[in-house]
């Protein structure tokens, strides 16, 4: 719905911006138009507009909505300006005509382009206390098994792909050289504005080998003057979350300011049920807390930068320390004897810059570089073996709860570069180029080592070079779009290790080039009915220690190559008509993914063993979402649904008995739905109270091959369904918006099992309150 | 009867009919697993226990079942899938099944004439130390059992006839090694006739190359429940045994080189002269007593660079799996020591040990491994494969074979997909 007439003659500006009403609630709808000429735009769901290219002069703006009093007041845009502003409406008193016009945010913008993408807007469920790792597990195609509670191991799939194939950015840079180094699911909801998921198709941008696709943290706009938001979660098994965010621009001076942080702690005190043995190992059912399984968590960033300048969009530079701590419970499938000690910890501290520029009308330079230190500890040295009552009932001889010690420490340094240019060839057609370097330095410390000859202080150089160049075209009045896309892949591996055994330093190197390339094609054959088409031929680089081995058992396989995958989708979208009360959409995706040189750790009845290229696979399935909104009566449903076939192909090797097979521990059949009512003006004027329920179906599926085994006896995940329900209030006082939220997560008190069998939490209650200025 | 046929009511046929299509059905929902029952409901003549692993993308997962004869191929849909990290036994009538994570011991039932496997108890060993990657316990009678850690210096002892733990040892630990050795343990148990458990220990080399390391020699473990005491045996003319002891046709056992020994020379400043030899056998008996008359010194008859394995023991003839160190040097770096199993030239060759002469021993040379796995009514089972460990291999093809002779075998079964696990026969 953005108008936009560029005129690429000369250097033009920008004007955007977020309107909100006199509560400081986003309007929805407002036309921001430039008077005199046939140019504007209308703000989205969260009041967000823009106006791209606009000669620089000065111009009288004109802000009218429905119910709303009119602005108008000048603007004064010169060459290369980025205006940002905040505006405040005021209530009309007379009678509202019940015609909503119905825009598209920026996430929505992107999702009805040619790239295959799913958004997540987080504008409504940050005020719940659900996780991140729940919100996404909301959306279609895409599956969060967990190991616990907050803090605890995930396992992200996207389609049936997981692990290394998935990777995760926050603002375009990996998650790893963040403040969040600790995983995505615990990425604080408030911290951002919105989630991209890249279904199998990666845009260049990212610069990185993702088998299968990508999920994108994109933080909150900052707009004129003072703005922030804060928030404080507490709720069962000591959960305690505070996120606190502040930012100050002025668009006169060009500085802007951010800072923000979070603390997360919680004991996950839960109840599972378990079999305890008595002196003579007869076990005993037994309903205990977890004992040790806590989770604590912080991190702060600060960004300081300049915008709208005539020689920088944007130059800005930003700090940032995350530190994390978690205790480990249990080994992989919760059984035998809890840990009562076993912990790791991690912390990330870096620093980022950016550069953004447009030296002409038609070229625009976005540079991102950035310097990461992380360093992980894991601690197992105690001899105490633990009962499920957290009595250390037996003192071991040998220390480590896990069989054998541990107490490692892992260094990474890694220095990273994003540059991208983009050049608009003409009107409609435009160039990317990216080109993503990462320099990185692995190294470490066994500290149960003394002697000088530590395996782990062996250091491994990385140096990945990914470059991409992409084609975009607009035709037919923008109702088709084209995104054509090569990316070629440049990895360096280099280990130095002293051996006593050897003079001078042993050094094992390695580097490989590959290729991918891809297309989306994205055509609106009404304004009602859009369908996209992808394809990208993407590929997994084999991780360090997959190619070198572990020093141990497991060898070196220098011809590891990569994990290839050829991978499409076929979405549709229809949506209501515009400018009716209500809102509805429906979509669906086809999606195949044909993966080939799946890696594998071979180990031989010798104990022996390396990774190798040995497996294949095909997931392919089916996605459907819907949703409506009548924005009168505030009622909104919505509903999706994933069934997916992630099989075996294999034609040789060990899986080959088990070609056709479910690939194993995957859940195939899951759905979701949601509803929510909105009621105003309960305890004053222009307060509101929504009342929200959602559930979440996952079909059982089995932890080995499906055929392997007698039923009676197959280890399996059960059927699950899980239900979430809770109020909010908002009421806003002065320019103070506050939410206050009540929820019950897991309302049945349901056993749920998601990962090896492990037991999530039951029934936890959670009260949350936001403040917005 | 005639009697009885008329005095019948319509409601007593009607039970009757009832019961008769009640237990039909019985019959027919209930034949999971029982593809080897005798004809008529008979009992099944014999009860073959055989398990193996699977490779799963999440890890390996074990299985097993139970046939009147073990079948030409295996036929995973009819096996009792047991998890990752789990072991198979068997003693007596019952299998028994092992969870490392668990630390539990599971007795099995076998219907005598559907062979269907159904649960009987569960022992836990949680509390006790011993967990993981252990050896296998050690069955003295249907009612005492007994499992180890010596690490921990633990010795429990068990009835399996009631799943229950009888008592607790506490011994002393395996002796200190002055060092952190990368694998140090007990794992095979051998009864004696005087009521002990003779243990042959294995231990390795210092988790981190190359100090100054000479170990004293071989060790076994003597454990008497009597006085819940053991006792630790050193020999020092061969560096370290094996897991297992060979015995021959005539109860003789062998104590054979580990495998970790031929790390010791490449890898560690050593005075070879006082090194125990890496590559000698001895004989030891039910005492734990060593031999003194009887020193092979294997390295004098064939170039060893990689002891792999012993294959078996008979006729005073020993077969044993070698890399030749005239085709194979040790890479410079010690974490590249186990590349042996990606590049060494395996051979398996069958040593007279009275006349010292080598032949090539071609009876499993279509496999890439091979090993001892039970002996069963007086005859040794060996399992066998195409290592599934190596890069160039496309196959995970293991097999069990039954020895009729010293160099006449046959193949019992075949299984894809995974490694064998357990071979035994209930009855």
């Amino acid at each position: 719905m953005v108008i936009s007439l560029g005129v690429f003659a000369q250097q033009t500006g920008s004007f955007e911006g977020k309107i909100i009403d006199e509560n400081g609630e986003p309007v929805l709808g407002i036309t921001v138009l430039i008077k005199g000429y046939n140019k504007g735009a209308i703000t989205d769901s969260q009041g967000k507009f823009s106006i791209p290219n606009i000669n620089p002069a000065t111009y009288s703006i004109e802000i009218s909505g429905v119910g709303f009093e009119n602005q108008e007041f000048k603007l004064v845009v010169k060459a290369g300006d980025k205006i940002r502003r905040s505006i405040t409406l005021k209530e009309s008193t007379t009678e509202i005509d019940e015609v909503i016009v119905v825009a598209e945010s920026e996430g929505q913008t992107l999702e009805l382009s040619a790239k295959s993408v799913e958004v997540i807007d987080t504008r409504e469920v940050k005020l719940k206390s659900a996780d991140l790792g729940e919100i996404m597990a909301q959306t279609q195609g895409v599956n969060v098994q967990r190991a616990g509670g907050l803090g605890s191991n995930i396992r992200f799939s996207l389609n049936g792909l997981s692990g290394d194939q998935i990777r995760f950015f926050y603002d375009d840079i990996p998650l790893n050289y963040t403040p969040y180094a600790f995983g995505i699911a615990n990425v604080p909801v408030n911290m951002i504005d919105r989630v991209e998921i890249y279904k199998g198709v990666v845009p260049i941008r990212f610069g990185a080998d993702a088998l299968g696709g990508a999920v994108n943290l994109v933080s909150p706009d900052i707009y004129n003057g003072l703005g922030g938001s804060a928030s404080y979660q507490v709720g069962s098994f000591g959960t305690h979350r505070v996120t606190a965010n502040i930012n100050y621009a002025n668009d006169k001076t060009g500085l802007f300011i951010v800072a923000g942080g979070f603390y997360d702690h919680t004991d996950n005190d839960y109840e599972v049920d378990v079999e305890v043995p008595d002196e003579r190992g007869r076990l005993q059912a037994v309903t205990v807390p977890r004992f040790h399984d806590g989770y604590e968590a912080f991190g702060a960033n600060l960004k300081v930068g300049i915008r709208n300048k005539k020689w920088a969009n944007e130059l800005s530079a930003e700090v940032y320390y995350g530190d994390y701590k978690r205790e480990i419970q249990h080994n992989q499938v919760m059984s035998g004897n809890p840990f009562g000690e076993v912990q790791f910890n991690s912390f990330s501290e870096g620093l980022g810059i950016r550069y953004n520029i447009n030296p002409s009308d038609k070229l625009e330079l976005d540079i991102k570089a950035g310097y990461n230190y992380n360093e992980r500890i894991s601690i197992d040295t105690s001899r105490c073996l633990y009962n499920w009552f957290g009595e250390c009932v037996r003192v071991n001889i040998n220390p480590g709860e896990f069989q054998e010690p541990d107490h490692l420490m892992t260094i990474s340094e890694s220095a990273f570069l994003r540059q991208q240019l983009n050049y608009t060839l003409a009107r409609n057609h435009s160039l990317k180029l990216s080109i993503a370097p990462t320099y990185a330095l692995r190294t470490g410390d066994d500290l149960l080592v003394d002697s000088a000859f530590d395996p782990a202080l062996g250091d491994g150089y990385l140096f990945d070079l990914v470059t991409g160049l992409e084609y975009t075209i607009e035709l037919l009045d923008k109702r088709l779009q084209n995104i054509a896309f090569v990316k070629s892949y440049r990895q360096s591996i280099r280990i130095e290790s002293i051996d006593p055994n050897v003079e001078g330093t042993l050094v094992d190197k390695r580097s490989v080039s590959n290729f991918g390339a891809g297309n989306g094609l994205r055509y609106a054959w009404s304004p009602r009915f859009s369908t996209k088409l992808s394809y990208e031929y993407a590929i997994r680089l084999p991780r360090q220690d997959e190619i070198f081995g572990d020093g141990l058992l497991i060898g070196e396989n220098l011809a590891l190559g990569p994990e290839t995958s050829h991978n499409f989708n076929f979405q549709w979208n229809y949506k209501s008509k515009e400018k009716t009360r209500s809102d509805w959409n429906i979509q669906g995706n086809f999606f195949l993914r044909q993966i080939d040189d799946l890696i594998f750790l071979f180990v031989s009845v010798n104990d022996a063993g390396s990774y190798d290229n040995v497996w294949s696979a095909t997931s392919k399935g089916l996605e459907f979402s819907g949703k409506w909104k009548d924005f009168i009566k505030g009622l909104t449903i919505s509903a999706n649904t994933t069934y997916q076939q992630y099989i075996n192909t294999s034609d040789s090797g060990p899986f080959e008995s088990f070609r056709n097979d479910r690939i194993p521990n995957t859940p195939f059949f899951f759905a979701n739905s949601a509803v929510a009512y909105q009621l105003q003006d309960i305890l004053k004027k222009s307060d509101r109270l929504s009342f929200f329920w959602s559930s979440r179906y996952v079909h059982e599926y089995f932890r080995s091959w499906e055929s392997a085994g007698l039923q009676e006896f197959k280890l399996e995940i059960p059927n699950q369904m899980i239900h979430t329900a809770g109020l909010t209030h908002r009421m806003n006082i002065k320019k103070l918006q506050n939410a206050l939220t009540l929820e019950v997560q897991n309302l049945a008190n349901t056993k749920v099992f998601d990962f090896f069998g492990v037991q999530r939490p039951g029934r936890a209650f959670f009260l949350k309150t936001t403040l917005q200025f | 009867m005639k009697f009885i046929l008329k005095t019948r009511n319509r409601w007593q046929w009607i039970t009757l009919l009832l019961i008769g299509l009640i237990s039909f059905g019985v019959i027919s929902c209930n034949n999971d697993g029982d593809n080897d029952v005798s004809p008529n409901d008979m009992e099944a003549a014999s009860a073959w226990i055989y398990a193996y692993r699977l490779e799963t993308p999440e890890g390996r997962v074990y299985y097993m079942s139970v046939h009147e004869e073990i079948p030409s191929e295996s036929n995973v849909s009819e096996a009792v899938e047991l998890g990752l990290n789990s072991r198979i036994y068997s003693y007596g009538e019952h299998p028994y099944t092992w969870s490392g994570d668990a630390a539990t011991i599971t007795k099995w039932n076998v219907d005598r004439t559907t062979l269907a496997l159904s649960v009987d108890g569960i022992v836990s060993f949680a509390t006790t130390g011993i967990s993981g990657n252990v050896g296998p316990p050690v069955f003295l009678s249907e009612t005492q059992s007994f499992f180890s850690n010596l690490e921990e210096g633990v010795v429990v002892e068990w009835n399996p006839s009631t799943m229950e733990i009888e008592k607790v040892h506490h011994v002393d630990p395996l002796p200190d090694t002055g060092t952190e050795i990368d694998w140090y343990t007990e794992w095979f148990k051998y009864p004696t006739s005087d009521g002990k458990i003779l243990m042959p220990i294995e231990f390795g080399t210092p988790t981190v190359c190359c100090s100054d390391f000479t170990k004293p020699g071989v060790m076994v473990a003597i454990f008497d429940p009597a006085t819940s005491s053991i006792a630790y045996k050193h020999d020092d003319r061969l560096y370290a045994s094996g897991l297992n002891l060979l015995t021959d046709e005539n109860g003789v056992m062998y104590l054979v080189p580990g495998r970790r020994n031929s790390f010791v020379i490449p890898y560690f400043d050593v005075n070879v002269n006082d090194l125990p030899n890496p590559f000698a056998l001895l004989k030891v008996d039910e005492a734990g007593t060593f031999d003194p008359n009887f020193y092979v010194d294997l390295s004098d008859i064939i170039p060893i660079a990689f002891y792999a394995s012993s294959v078996f023991v008979l006729d005073n003839k020993l077969v044993l799996t070698y890399v030749d160190a005239n085709d194979y040097n040790h890479p410079a770096s010690f974490d590249q020591r186990w590349s042996v199993y990606a590049t060494g030239k395996f051979k398996t060759v069958m040593i007279d040990l009275e006349t010292k002469e080598v032949t090539p021993f071609q009876a499993f040379s279509e496999y890439e491994f091979s090993g001892y796995a039970n002996t069963i009514d007086g005859k040794n089972y060996f399992y066998a494969g195409f290592s599934d460990g190596l890069i160039t291999s496309t196959s995970s093809t293991s097999v069990y074979l039954r020895q009729d002779g010293i160099n006449d075998y046959t193949v019992l079964t075949t299984h894809k997909g995974g490694s064998m696990s357990h071979i035994g026969k209930l009855w």
